[in-house]
C-alpha cells in the first residue's frame, strides 16, 4: 500500500517536472503578454478576463511573468546540481576510493567548508561582494561541494570492499579506471537522488536569495523576486504572490519526491 | 563632501522612511472628528525602528526626533503652513543681518523642578557647534559665531556671515535640555542608561533603541495638559506587521512616510486614515558633465518618457501629484502669495508623457540609437524601483537599456556623494524649512557640485549670481530670483521632477489628532499633546 501511494507520487511528481520542462522551452511563448510591458492602468488587478491570476503593481501580468519565468527559476538551479554533482562526485571517488593522504585532504577541507553558515555566507558574499545572480550561482556550487562529497565518498567506502573491486585491481586494471567504469556506475544511483536534492536546495536558496533582494534583478520574473515583489499586494491582488510560492513548493516538492525514489530504488538495489 | 548636504539626505530620506507629525494650527488638512474633553491613559504608537537616542545632537533622524521631540521644548516650531511660530522663545529678533536674539520664557521649569534658563538654552544651541560634541545638527551651525545668554530671559546668537536659512535653525535643532544634567552625564546622555533632563509635555519611564520608549505625561509642563497620560512607542518593522497591527487595534496610531502604501491604508471600523499633501520631492537627476546626459535632447528625451500620471495612480493610488519643478509649492512659505505661487507654476511646461516627442528628442542628441545606464536605488525604497521598472520599459523602443540596480541604502548615499560617474539617479528629498531657495541652493551651482549634492554637476554664471543673490536680496528680488532659477531647470533638464508625494496619518477612531497635519509639522514638532479622544 505505502509503495503504490509512493509510487503515485514518483508519477505525479514525473508529469509535474515534464510540464516544468515544457516551460521551460515553451514557457515565454505560452506567456499571454509580454511579461515585462506594464499596463499602469491596470495596476493590482485582481484575476479577470485578460488577466487570469491579476497583474502587480506595475499591470504586468501574473500568469505571463510566472511562465516566462520558469527557465530562470529552474535553469539556474539545475546548473547549481550539476556542477556541485560533477565536482562532488570527482571528490568523493577521489576520497573514497584513492584513500590515504587525498582522503584526508578532501575531508578535513570538507569538514571545514561543512561548518559554515550556508545561508548566511551566502547573503553575505553576494550582498558584499554584489556580482548578482551568476555570483549566487557561483556561491551556492561551492558552499554544496562538501555535502555532496561527504555522501559520495559514504557510497563509494560502502563499495570499496566489495568483490567486483576487488577483482578489477586483480586484473591489472588502472584506478581511474576502476573508478569511472566499474565504481562510477554502481554509486551513480545515489548520484542522481542526491544531485535532485542539491537542486532542490539551489531552488529554494536562489528563491530565498531573490526574495531578500540579491541575485536576480530588480523587475526580473523571477519566482522568488515576485514572491518579494509583490507580498504587499496580499489584499489588493493575493495570487501576485501565492502563485510564484505555490510554484516554488511545487518544483521543490516534485524534486524531492523523485530524489527520494531514486534513492530507495538504489538501496533495494544494494540489498540484493 | 558637504556635511550639512549629507544631513540633508539623511533626514530626508529618514522621513521618507518615518515622518511627519502634525501640530499647531494652520491652513491645513483636519484631522476628522472633534476632540472631547477628557483624558486617554494609554496610546501606543508604531514606529518603524527605534530612536537611536534621546540626544537630539547624536540622533538627528526623523525615528528619533519623532519621539525626542515630546519630551523637550524647541526655541522656535514651524506651524502648518510653516510660519515660525513661539516656543520655549516666546519672540524672536533680528537687530542686524548677523544677530539673532530669542527672549526665553520664564515658567518653563525641567522634570525636576528646576527652571529653564537662557543659559540652558544657550548651552543647549552651543553643544552643536562645539566639536567635542560632534553634534549631528553642526552643519546647521555653520555661521555661528557665538551663542551667549546675554540677560535672565535672553539668549543672542551671532553669526559670522549672512545666513538666510538660520531663521529656521531653533525650530529644527533648537531643543533645550538642562545644562547641569547633561554636564554631569558627559558619557551617557541620551541613552538608555543616562537618559536626559528636558521641560517637554512628556517625561521618559524607559527607551531602548530595539524596541522604543515609554513617555508618561509630565504635571508640570507650562502648556496645555495633554490629554494622553502615557505615550508608548513601540517598534513594528515590517510595514505590513504594522498596518495589520493598527487595523487590529493593537496600536493606536503611526505616521506613514511610504507613499507606496497609500494603497493598502484604507479607513476601517477602528482605524482613520489621513493623507495630506507633503514637500517630499522624487526627481531624476542627470550627470551634465558626461556622455550622454551631457546632451540637453538626451534628458529631455527621458523626461519624456516617465508616465508620471499613471505612475502616480499605480503606486500611491493618486497620493502624490505630478511636479512640474523639483522645488514643491509648499516650499515657497510665505516668501510669495499663494497666487504669485499658483502663477509661477502655471508658467512652467507640463511634464507630459510623450514617447513620440521623446523619440524626435534623442534623434536630435548625439546619441540618436540610444545607449545603455544604470540606476540605482535603495533596498529599503521598493516604489523607486518600480518607477524605475516602469521608465526601463518605454526607454526600451528608444534603444535606451536602463538597467535598475537595487543596493543597500548607505550604498546608494556613498554613491551620491562621491560625485564620480553618477550617471542617471533617482533621488527622493524632502526639504526641512519653508524656503524655495532652498532646494535649488541645494542641487545648483559649483559649490555643491564640488562637494554637495548638486548630483548633475549643472551650473552656469547666471545661476552662481542668483544663488549668491538669494543670501542678501529682498523678497520681490529673490521670488524674481527664484522664478528664473526654475525657469532655466525646466529649461536644461539636469533635474528631471516627477512627484510631490503625501504623507499620512494612521489613528484609531478612538481618538483624534486636534490640530493641522501637514508636512511643516514635522519632527522638529511636539505632536503627541495634540492627541485627543474623540467626541462620541
Amino acid at each position: 500500500m505505502r509503495a503504490r501511494a509512493g509510487d503515485l507520487a514518483a508519477a505525479a511528481s514525473l508529469v509535474t517536472v515534464g510540464v516544468f520542462a515544457v516551460l521551460i522551452v515553451a514557457g515565454g511563448r505560452l506567456a499571454p503578454a509580454d511579461p515585462q510591458r506594464g499596463d499602469l492602468a491596470a495596476s493590482a488587478l485582481g484575476p479577470g478576463a485578460g488577466h487570469p491570476l491579476g497583474t502587480d503593481e506595475l499591470g504586468r501580468d501574473i500568469l505571463s511573468r510566472l511562465l516566462a519565468g520558469t527557465q530562470d527559476a529552474i535553469v539556474g538551479p539545475l546548473a547549481v546540481a550539476l556542477a556541485t554533482t560533477l565536482i562532488a562526485t570527482a571528490l568523493g571517488l577521489l576520497a573514497g576510493y584513492r584513500g590515504g593522504w587525498a582522503d584526508a585532504v578532501v575531508m578535513r577541507c570538507a569538514d571545514f567548508a561543512h561548518s559554515l553558515p550556508v545561508g548566511l555566507l551566502t547573503i553575505v558574499v553576494v550582498g558584499v561582494i554584489g556580482g548578482g545572480y551568476p555570483m549566487a550561482l557561483v556561491t551556492l556550487t561551492v558552499l554544496a561541494i562538501p555535502a555532496d562529497t561527504r555522501v559520495v565518498r559514504g557510497v563509494v567506502l560502502a563499495q570499496r570492499g566489495l568483490p567486483y573491486l576487488e577483482a578489477a585491481q586483480v586484473l591489472g586494471l588502472r584506478r581511474t579506471r576502476i573508478a569511472i567504469v566499474h565504481l562510477l556506475p554502481n554509486v551513480a544511483p545515489t548520484v542522481v537522488a542526491n544531485c535532485l536534492l542539491t537542486f532542490v536546495y539551489a531552488l529554494v536558496s536562489l528563491s530565498a536569495l531573490s526574495f531578500l533582494g540579491l541575485g536576480s534583478p530588480a523587475g526580473s520574473p523571477d519566482w522568488g523576486r515576485m514572491l518579494f515583489e509583490n507580498r504587499t499586494l496580499l489584499d489588493l491582488n493575493p495570487w501576485a504572490s501565492i502563485t510564484p510560492a505555490l510554484l516554488i513548493v511545487l518544483a521543490a516538492v516534485s524534486m524531492t519526491v523523485l530524489g527520494d525514489r531514486l534513492l530507495d530504488r538504489a538501496l533495494d538495489r544494494s540489498r540484493t | 563632501m558637504n556635511q550639512r548636504s549629507r544631513r540633508l539626505l539623511l533626514v530626508a530620506t529618514l522621513s521618507t522612511l518615518l515622518p511627519a507629525t502634525a501640530c499647531g494650527s494652520g491652513p491645513a488638512a483636519s484631522s476628522g472628528p472633534a476632540a472631547a474633553a477628557g483624558e486617554v491613559a494609554k496610546v501606543t504608537w508604531a514606529i518603524d525602528s527605534g530612536p537611536r537616542s534621546l540626544d537630539p545632537a547624536h540622533a538627528y533622524d526623523g525615528k528619533s526626533a519623532l519621539v525626542y521631540q515630546q519630551i523637550y521644548d524647541s526655541l522656535l516650531y514651524l506651524d502648518a503652513a510653516g510660519r515660525l511660530v513661539p516656543g520655549l522663545a516666546t519672540s524672536w529678533s533680528r537687530p542686524d543681518p548677523l544677530t539673532y536674539v530669542y527672549r526665553i520664557r520664564t515658567d518653563a521649569r525641567f522634570w525636576d523642578g528646576r527652571p529653564v534658563t537662557a543659559q540652558d538654552a544657550a548651552f543647549s544651541l552651543h553643544r552643536h557647534t562645539d566639536k567635542g560634541v560632534a553634534s549631528e545638527f553642526a552643519t546647521y551651525f555653520g555661521a555661528v559665531r557665538s551663542v551667549t545668554a546675554t540677560a535672565a530671559d535672553t539668549v543672542t546668537v551671532k553669526l559670522s556671515r549672512p545666513d538666510p536659512y538660520f531663521r529656521y535653525v531653533p525650530a529644527l535643532a533648537g531643543q533645550v535640555m538642562q545644562q547641569a544634567y547633561a554636564t554631569a552625564h558627559p558619557e551617557n546622555l541620551g541613552t538608555p542608561q543616562g537618559r536626559t533632563m528636558g521641560s517637554g509635555p512628556y517625561r521618559v519611564e524607559s527607551f531602548s533603541p530595539a524596541t522604543g520608549a515609554v513617555l508618561v505625561r509630565n504635571p508640570s509642563w507650562w502648556g496645555a495638559r495633554p490629554a494622553v497620560a502615557r505615550l508608548e512607542f513601540k517598534v513594528v518593522s515590517d510595514p505590513e506587521t504594522l498596518r495589520l497591527a493598527v487595523q487590529s487595534g493593537s496600536v493606536d496610531g503611526t505616521f506613514l512616510s511610504d507613499p507606496s502604501q497609500s494603497r493598502r491604508w484604507r479607513d476601517g471600523d477602528r482605524l482613520k486614515v489621513q493623507w495630506v499633501p507633503s514637500p517630499q520631492t522624487v526627481y531624476l537627476s542627470f550627470d551634465v558633465t558626461s556622455a550622454p546626459f551631457d546632451d540637453v535632447h538626451v534628458r529631455r528625451a527621458v523626461s519624456l518618457s516617465v508616465d508620471r500620471g499613471g505612475l502616480t495612480a499605480a503606486l500611491f493610488g493618486g497620493k502624490a501629484r505630478v511636479s512640474r519643478s523639483i522645488t514643491p509649492p509648499e516650499s515657497w512659505g510665505e516668501l510669495a502669495s499663494a497666487d504669485q505661487v499658483r502663477s509661477v507654476y502655471d508658467g512652467l511646461p507640463d511634464p507630459r508623457h510623450d514617447p513620440a516627442e521623446a523619440k524626435a528628442e534623442l534623434a536630435r542628441s548625439s546619441h540618436p540609437r540610444g545607449f545603455q545606464v544604470t540606476v540605482p536605488y535603495p533596498a529599503s525604497m521598493k516604489w523607486l524601483g518600480d518607477v524605475l521598472q516602469s521608465l526601463q520599459q518605454n526607454l526600451k523602443p528608444l534603444g535606451i537599456t536602463l538597467t535598475p540596480q537595487q543596493v543597500p541604502f548607505q550604498e546608494y548615499l556613498a554613491k551620491l556623494y562621491g560625485h564620480r560617474q553618477l550617471g542617471m539617479q533617482i533621488i527622493p528629498y524632502t526639504p526641512e524649512y519653508p524656503d524655495p531657495a532652498g532646494i535649488p541652493a541645494l542641487v545648483l551651482g559649483d559649490e555643491q557640485a564640488k562637494s554637495g549634492f548638486n548630483t548633475s554637476g549643472f551650473t552656469t554664471p547666471e545661476i552662481e549670481r542668483l544663488l549668491s543673490r538669494q543670501r542678501t536680496a529682498d523678497r520681490d528680488e529673490r521670488v524674481e530670483g527664484v522664478k528664473r532659477l526654475m525657469s532655466i531647470l525646466a529649461e536644461q533638464q539636469p533635474y528631471a521632477p516627477l512627484f510631490y508625494t503625501d504623507i499620512g496619518l494612521a489613528l484609531n477612531r478612538r481618538l483624534v489628532f486636534d490640530g493641522a497635519y501637514t508636512i511643516w509639522c514635522n519632527f522638529s514638532q511636539q505632536w503627541a499633546p495634540l492627541i485627543k479622544p474623540a467626541a462620541r
